[in-house]
């Protein structure tokens, strides 16, 4: 799946609703999404600037055959993988400076 | 908007068990990853295999930045490498097994000495210490505290007329001075207790 893709699908589970944030038996606090720090609308606007120029994707560590896509955006990344039929956010936050 | 319910079946990768496993949405608490406290009965999806917590619907995000802000108060400062260095020294002498959570114990502990020493009317002395000569690379040190260590933070802000990262630097120094600089380390058998409970 390419940018274009994974863009259409990320929006609409974000605006429906159908996403998980990964946790490792914590919450994860570098995903702002997850700790209410940024809202779903904030994460949209986001994701709605990007374009495949801001898109990499590589193999999960774990699980090589799940692909994880990373856009950076305007000092944001954000993470994320899809198990259908859910999305899974591993992280939402600003980049260090 | 999709809302997740109890009993909920899916999948979701297991850091545990490494695959893509089967999961089931429960309630569980669930603490912070970085800052200490927890989330009492959130909505969670726990592996099927190993009962990890694996994943948070967005329903438990309200809960979760609620617990957060009763919970923790961020503290950021800027301080020359040297101050991070003796800060890790002190929590490797202190336990080689430590935690990188541990150093941020060890500063909590020392507040908590010093907060102590203001409510007995003592002003801490750490202020005259001598400082590092030179130029270093700065890094950014920051965790996140409950609010009663905050409040002791600003007790010994207000006490010393210090900035926050001038107070920080103080420790550091006298934290220096216990546990790295003398051949038996100061208040060692409590700290190793500390960093022991920190890691579990």
């Amino acid at each position: 799946m390419g940018f274009k893709q994974a863009k259409v699908k990320l929006l609409q589970a974000l605006s429906q609703g159908t996403f998980l944030h990964e946790a490792r038996n914590a919450i994860e606090e570098k995903n702002l999404l997850s700790t209410g720090d940024v809202s779903v609308e904030d994460v949209i606007a986001i994701v709605n600037r990007c374009n495949g120029a801001h898109h990499t994707m590589s193999a999960h560590h774990q699980v090589p055959g799940v692909t994880v896509h990373v856009l950076k955006r305007d000092g944001w990344y954000i993470k994320f993988y899809f198990i259908d039929p859910d999305t899974y956010f591993i992280s939402v936050h600003q980049s260090e400076p | 908007m999709k809302v997740y319910k109890q009993g909920e079946k899916g999948k979701a990768i297991c850091e545990t068990c490494k695959q893509v496993v089967a999961t089931t949405l429960a309630y569980r608490d669930v603490p912070f990853s970085d800052s200490p406290g927890e989330v009492k009965d959130i909505l969670v999806a726990v592996c099927d295999t190993c009962d990890s917590v694996v994943a948070i619907p967005p329903q438990s995000t309200p809960a979760i930045k609620k617990a957060r802000e009763t919970a923790t108060k961020p503290i950021e400062v800027n301080l020359p490498a040297p101050y991070l260095e003796i800060l890790d020294l002190a929590a490797y002498r202190i336990d080689p097994k430590a935690t990188g959570e541990f150093r941020k114990r060890l500063l909590a502990y020392y507040i908590h000495m010093y907060s102590g020493l203001i409510s007995s009317a003592k002003i801490p002395t750490f202020i005259s210490s001598t400082t590092f000569v030179g130029k270093f690379p700065s890094k950014r040190l920051s965790f996140k505290v409950t609010p009663r260590l905050y409040d002791e933070i600003n007790s010994i802000i207000d006490a010393t007329h210090l900035s926050k990262t001038d107070m920080i630097k103080g420790i550091v120094q006298e934290i220096e001075k216990d546990i790295v600089r003398p051949e038996k380390p100061k208040h060692l058998a409590e700290l190793q207790r500390l960093a022991v409970v920190s890691a579990a």
